[in-house]
């Protein structure tokens, strides 16, 4: 019930929600929970496993019980907590987890059925027989217990991400963080402060504290105009500190637009701050706790710091007749408070018998709630004292258990957090985060004036290791009493007392537990599910923890926390996501031709993140085979073009280039001609094959090396750690130009031709042997030619910058059709190599050694070479190692398949019998039938024999013959033409 | 996690390749005994404590580092260029 | 006799233009990677300043002015806008990079908070002032960064990802101007 005269939330605009469907009136500002309590609305929930009817317990993100699902648009979003979702016009909110509906939900049987259904009955219960579990148990369990539902639409929703830095971070906007901000900012540090709320003021939101004689949220707004005015602090509200990571990081979710109803599709739903800061501060609050007694559950059962919160601020009262019971003197605040406001309240419970409480209500001390009443709302508690027992009606009660420093974060660096008697509860440790200072309640300081002193301690201690000076130490006045208290955990008695609300757990499972032997903390809480759900149990926890020590004879010191990790409250994976969507994922490279074979309908297949074409249709043609046969067919016939830009492609300079050429190829570079070029052999320092490629020798001191396209990057990442680690001494620079040149392949027996068509100067025969190289010009512009062949054909690359690639694209692609040729993609690339038995990371896929591709005689035993030692390892040379064989079908109807095993044709296909696998397979137009290449135990001796190639994954197998894996021209007299 | 790149300063971890021990920068000579080229590569030490590993800066200078960090804190206590530390081999 | 034509490479791609934000390809002309080999460092500078009027930039720096000037790329410095003197390729692995690289220039008011979207560095101008240079990611690319003004950077990446850089730049001016008007 909303009270005129009471609470600072404006009330100009009045707004309409729903509620499972009801229409609601409420003010914006008005959370759900405080807008429903308005309403006189206290069930809101079914609990998860009883299905017990919960209403709203707290103010803040650490609500446990107020779980709704907000519809935005076409999808539902389950599990929001209605104390942190603000309403707007037309907001659609809904219960969850009850069936007909929240009023009669069937599944509240479970609750009658309790006795049977207490921790580990699941375990124990549906272990047999096992193949039930997946099929009958999960899904009928799953479907009776549980939160809301996940909306299984694709989440569209807009997010975003950000990175920042500043000198501080200050977590939380309350007393301690406002003035630790005006303080840091004031004398010039760059700040962020971050408070999960709509609006900053932590605890001050919800007090009636007297600040420098004033009210104090004037005071907050005095210290909000003045940080806004100051261009060195960033204020991020509605925004969550949800992790702490190494060095300084810290993740921070903003809802941006939780709080209106946006039509606009582009608006930012939520966004992912990482904040780089080397100093924090920690002013997170704290967070009040239960106090375990029979039937604690009812809705109207409520926080009393929450009671309190929800009159002081958004003037509701949420009950007619409200109850207090307590173990501290904070409990007096909020008696005091609804006696002001002139709510009636029907009784002041406190369970010292020294409570100094003084008021003019009817006041139980040295008393105890131990069970209450009403079905689907509170109707009465039951207290006991010295003169015995009392039935109270009463429509709310508020509990002050104490509070509970929130120093979550202080541990998610993996420090453990200490306890402290004197205000019964876990405070961090002294520099649990490196750079990070814990202030106020966070700290165990629950005054308004003891957090204004601890905030002035840490930043003037801050200021002073910066060198810098705090400009007044003159601190606000706030009028507020000491906290004392008393620790009370649990009310004897024999009615279910919960602890965690969420995962229905009470004071019995934990003794259940401790009976069965789990009794570590870690092991409870597993045991139990305490803690384990969406709340984490913020306000549980250090109860049955409590308990837990009782229970098992420790004490709560010794028994210690569970481990927090982040998120603080949960989090949308679409804002920790957002940089991942469309091209965020993978960026895309391109070359020159991309837009040109595009144009041509060329399938793209990606090769790393390059996008390369894989054969280009032609009308007529049913399927990408027949294209494949007639580029290749037309390359061995005539001539093909193909884009090769994307190999890898590093130039190296200076005097010792050669040198250093040596030490990472295994054959000699230093050696070669001014001129020409070398295939070379690169090796892992552990001898096995890491990447292979043709280098040229462009001059006396530079050299032009490739790599295959997808070991570009890490060919790069070695070239730089062996010069830098191994041989900084030598005389060499090195630099990536794969991107100045696009490069194209010119093969077939006509290749020459089109050649010397597009050349400024004709192209002299002699000059140009086998693994020539040169420069020469293309129509006026300068490029490069190489005499090599990946097709086994009379072949050239040419290599143009890359501004004229798609130019002398299509120029080579008229002029090759001119020659009855014409362009070829990556398919028909990939049967030519293989009908030449060249290599490619199919086949040094990490596992192959130079031995095992019949590349021994390329280790030179004249020098040092990465790879050199370890490659004559013994077992490297083992000739029972699978070596690189050809493999041939008999006729074309029979395909093989990549990956399929080898064995012998007589032989089972098992394990043991395995002699190897196949890595590459083609068809070849030219042998007409399949053709593959396979690794072999003994391989080379083998050629010749047949063998069985076993594809597991199709349950089939094929019998092949073993050969060369040289197909093609195995002379090589083509490529030399 | 951030390293203190020494060229271009605090950077996020994004940047970095992980190599491992810096171990590998004490590479045997050719004649040295295998065993000596199998401890050099096969064999680390599973420290809790301090610990000096090779970074990468490649979305960054592409400089190779040592970093010493501490495994049990998460601290790092130093980064320095390949190029300058004392391990590296000439 | 048939010819060769030239293709930028954000052709078609730039510009860009949303409330006061603009991203533009530049065109440089020449671009060349100058590393000096060991022990010629002093020299490069001294025929640099003879020849183009800059000194090789310091780590993380860039020198000249908006006509030609050198940028710190790591492990090399990138000479933009005018050849190198053939004189220096003793001192100097000089390559010429002049296709490979596509070059954005980012301008507005909002222009920081377009980058500290997709860079993880701090580009407030208290931190990186104009003149200064990083190497960093953006999104996934891995780019050159130089402050080339108060409100204006500009930035070098591979040619071939220039689709993906201008893609990943115009969303995150788009979503800049959107959250500014969000905020308001």
């Amino acid at each position: 019930m909303r009270i005129a005269s009471q609470g600072i939330l404006n009330r100009d605009k009045e707004i309409t929600f729903y509620f499972d469907s009801k229409p609601y009136k409420g003010f914006i500002g008005d959370t759900v929970a405080s807008a429903l309590l308005a309403n006189d609305v206290h069930l809101v929930g079914r609990s998860f496993k009883y299905h017990r009817p919960r209403g709203v317990l707290g103010i803040g993100s650490e609500e446990p019980n107020a779980l709704i699902s907000v519809h935005k648009g076409g999808r539902v979003e389950p599990n929001v907590r209605a104390t942190v979702q603000e309403i707007s016009q037309g907001l659609i909110v809904a219960s969850q987890n009850s069936w007909p509906n929240l009023k009669f939900d069937a599944l509240a049987i479970n609750d009658i059925a309790a006795p049977f259904l207490s921790a580990g009955f699941y375990y124990k219960t549906f272990m047999w027989p096992p193949r039930f579990w997946e099929a009958l148990y999960e899904p009928i369990i799953r479907r009776a217990a549980g939160l809301g539902r996940l909306d299984p639409k694709t989440d569209d929703d807009n997010y975003d991400q950000n990175f920042l830095f500043c000198d501080l971070l200050i977590i939380g906007g309350g007393p301690s963080g406002l003035l630790s901000a005006l303080l840091t900012a004031r004398a010039g540090l760059d700040v962020i402060l971050v408070d999960e709320n709509a609006n900053l003021g932590g605890q001050l939101r919800f007090e009636n504290t007297i600040i420098d004689g004033d009210h104090c949220k004037n005071w907050v707004d005095r210290c909000l105009v003045e940080l806004q005015s100051l261009d060195n602090v960033r204020m991020i509200s509605r925004a969550t500190v949800f992790g702490i990571y190494d060095q300084g990081t810290f993740g921070v979710i903003e809802r941006l637009s939780h709080h209106v109803q946006h039509t606009d599709n582009d608006a930012v739903v939520d966004r992912f701050h990482r904040v780089v800061a080397s100093a924090s501060i920690l002013a997170s609050g704290s967070i009040e706790r239960h106090i375990a007694f029979g039937n604690n559950d009812r809705p109207g059962i409520m926080m009393a710091g929450a009671v309190r919160g929800y009159l002081n601020h958004y003037g509701v009262s949420t009950g007619r007749s409200v109850s207090i019971f307590g173990n501290n003197d904070d409990a007096f605040n909020t008696a005091h408070d609804l006696k002001d406001a002139g709510v009636e309240i029907a009784a002041y419970v406190d369970s010292r018998s020294d409570a100094g409480i003084q008021g003019d209500f009817p006041i139980f001390r040295g008393a105890e709630v131990y069970d209450t009443g009403g079905r689907l709302a509170l109707e009465h508690i039951c207290i006991r004292d010295e003169k015995g027992e009392h039935k109270i009606q009463t429509d709310c009660l508020g509990v002050a258990g104490g509070w509970n420093p929130s120093i979550h974060l202080s541990c998610h660096t993996n420090s453990k957090p200490e306890w402290n008697n004197e205000i019964s509860a876990f405070i961090s440790r002294e520099n649990s985060v490196p750079g990070m200072k814990v202030v106020g309640s966070a700290n165990g300081h629950f005054t308004t004036s003891a957090c204004f002193k601890s905030a002035l301690e840490v930043v003037t201690e801050l200021l002073n290791s910066k060198g810098m000076k705090i400009k007044s130490k003159s601190l606000p006045k706030a009028s507020d009493a000491e906290y004392n208290i008393s620790p009370l955990w649990a009310v004897e008695g024999h009615k279910r007392a919960w602890l965690d609300f969420q995962n229905d757990v009470t004071t019995k499972d934990i003794v259940q537990s401790v009976n069965e032997n789990f009794s570590t903390v870690e092991h409870m809480k597993r045991y139990t599910t305490q803690g384990m759900a969406t709340d984490q149990g913020k306000g549980s926890n250090v109860i049955s923890i409590a308990l837990l020590a009782d229970a098992s004879g420790e004490s709560i010191e010794s028994t210690g926390t569970t481990t927090f990790r982040p998120p603080y409250t949960p989090i949308s994976i679409g804002a920790i996501g957002s940089s991942g969507r469309d091209k965020g994922f993978a960026p895309e490279r391109f070359t020159t031709t991309h837009s040109t074979s595009i144009a041509l309908a060329a399938p793209m297949i990606e090769a790393g993140l390059w996008y390369r074409p894989s054969y280009y249709p032609k009308i007529g043609e049913n399927d990408w085979l027949q294209s494949c046969n007639r580029e290749v067919l037309s390359v061995r016939k005539n001539v093909g073009i193909c884009d090769v830009s994307t190999l890898g492609k590093i130039e190296l300079q200076g005097l010792d280039a050669g040198k250093f050429l040596d030490f990472v190829y295994t054959n000699s570079f230093s050696s070669l001609a001014v001129g020409r070029v070398r295939y070379g052999l690169m090796l892992r320092e552990d001898g096995f094959v890491m990447d292979d490629g043709t280098s040229a020798r462009l001059s006396e001191n530079s050299y032009l090396m490739t790599t295959t396209t997808a070991a570009a990057g890490s060919v790069m990442r070695h070239l730089d750690f062996v010069h830098q680690a191994y041989r900084p001494d030598l005389d060499v620079r090195f630099v990536s130009v794969t991107e100045q040149w696009a490069q194209f392949a010119v093969s077939g027996p006509r290749s020459r031709d089109v050649i010397t068509s597009i050349l400024d100067e004709p192209l002299n025969k002699k000059a140009w042997p086998f693994m020539a190289c040169g420069e020469i010009k293309v129509m006026g512009v300068k490029a490069r030619l190489f005499r090599i062949s990946f097709s086994g054909e009379l072949g050239f690359e040419l290599a143009i910058p890359s501004r004229y690639g798609a130019s002398l694209f299509n120029v080579l692609k008229l002029v090759a059709e001119q020659h009855g040729g014409g362009i070829y993609g990556m398919e028909a690339m990939n049967v030519m190599r293989l009908e030449k038995g060249f290599i490619t990371h199919a086949e040094i896929d990490g596992r192959a050694t130079a031995y095992d591709v019949g590349m021994q005689r390329m280790l030179s035993q004249k020098k040092d070479f990465i790879g050199n030692k370890m490659a004559q390892r013994p077992g490297l040379l083992d000739p029972n190692r699978e070596r690189l064989v050809g493999l041939k079908t008999k006729g074309s109807i029979s395909r093989l398949k990549a990956g399929s095993q080898l064995f012998n044709v007589n032989d089972e296909p098992l394990a043991d019998n395995n002699q190897g696998f196949i890595s590459s397979v083609a068809f070849s137009p030219i042998e007409n039938c399949h053709i593959g290449l396979a690794f072999l135990k003994r391989g080379p001796e083998r050629w010749g024999e047949h063998i069985n190639a076993v594809n597991f994954m199709a349950d089939n197998q094929l019998e092949c013959e073993v050969c060369n894996p040289v197909f093609y021209d195995p002379d090589g007299k083509k490529m030399h033409a | 996690m951030r390293i203190l790149c020494p060229n271009c300063g605090d950077r996020d971890i994004r940047e970095f390749y992980y190599r491992g021990s810096a171990q590998d920068l004490h590479r045997p000579n050719l004649e040295d005994r295998l065993s000596d080229w199998h401890a050099f590569l096969h064999l680390r030490d599973n420290t809790a404590g301090e610990i000096r590993d090779l970074w990468y800066h490649e979305k960054g200078c592409n400089s190779w580092l040592v970093v010493t960090r501490n495994t049990m804190t998460h601290e790092i206590i130093k980064t320095e260029l390949v190029k300058n530390t004392d391990e590296r081999r000439a | 006799m048939r010819s060769l034509s030239a293709l930028r490479p954000a052709a078609g791609l730039c510009p860009v233009k949303f409330d006061g934000l603009e991203l533009v390809e530049l065109d440089l002309s020449y671009l060349f990677s100058i590393s000096p080999f060991p022990g010629f460092e002093k020299k490069c500078s001294a025929i640099l300043k003879e020849n183009h009027g800059l000194y090789l930039p310091k780590v993380c720096r860039a020198t000249g002015n908006s006509r030609v000037r050198a940028i710190w790329f790591g492990s090399f410095t990138l000479l933009v806008g005018e050849k190198p003197d053939l004189a220096i390729t003793d001192l100097a692995a000089v390559t010429d990079q002049s296709d490979a690289w596509c070059t954005l220039r980012l301008r507005g008011k909002c222009v920081e908070e377009v980058l500290q979207r997709l860079c993880p560095i701090d580009v407030r101008l208290s931190k990186f002032k104009t003149g200064y240079v990083a190497r960093t990611m953006l999104g996934l690319l891995h780019v050159t960064i130089h402050r080339s003004g108060k409100e204006q950077f500009d930035i070098y990446s591979y040619r071939s990802m220039s689709q993906t850089l201008v893609s990943e730049i115009t969303y995150s001016m788009k979503k800049t101007v959107n959250i500014v008007k969000q905020n308001f």
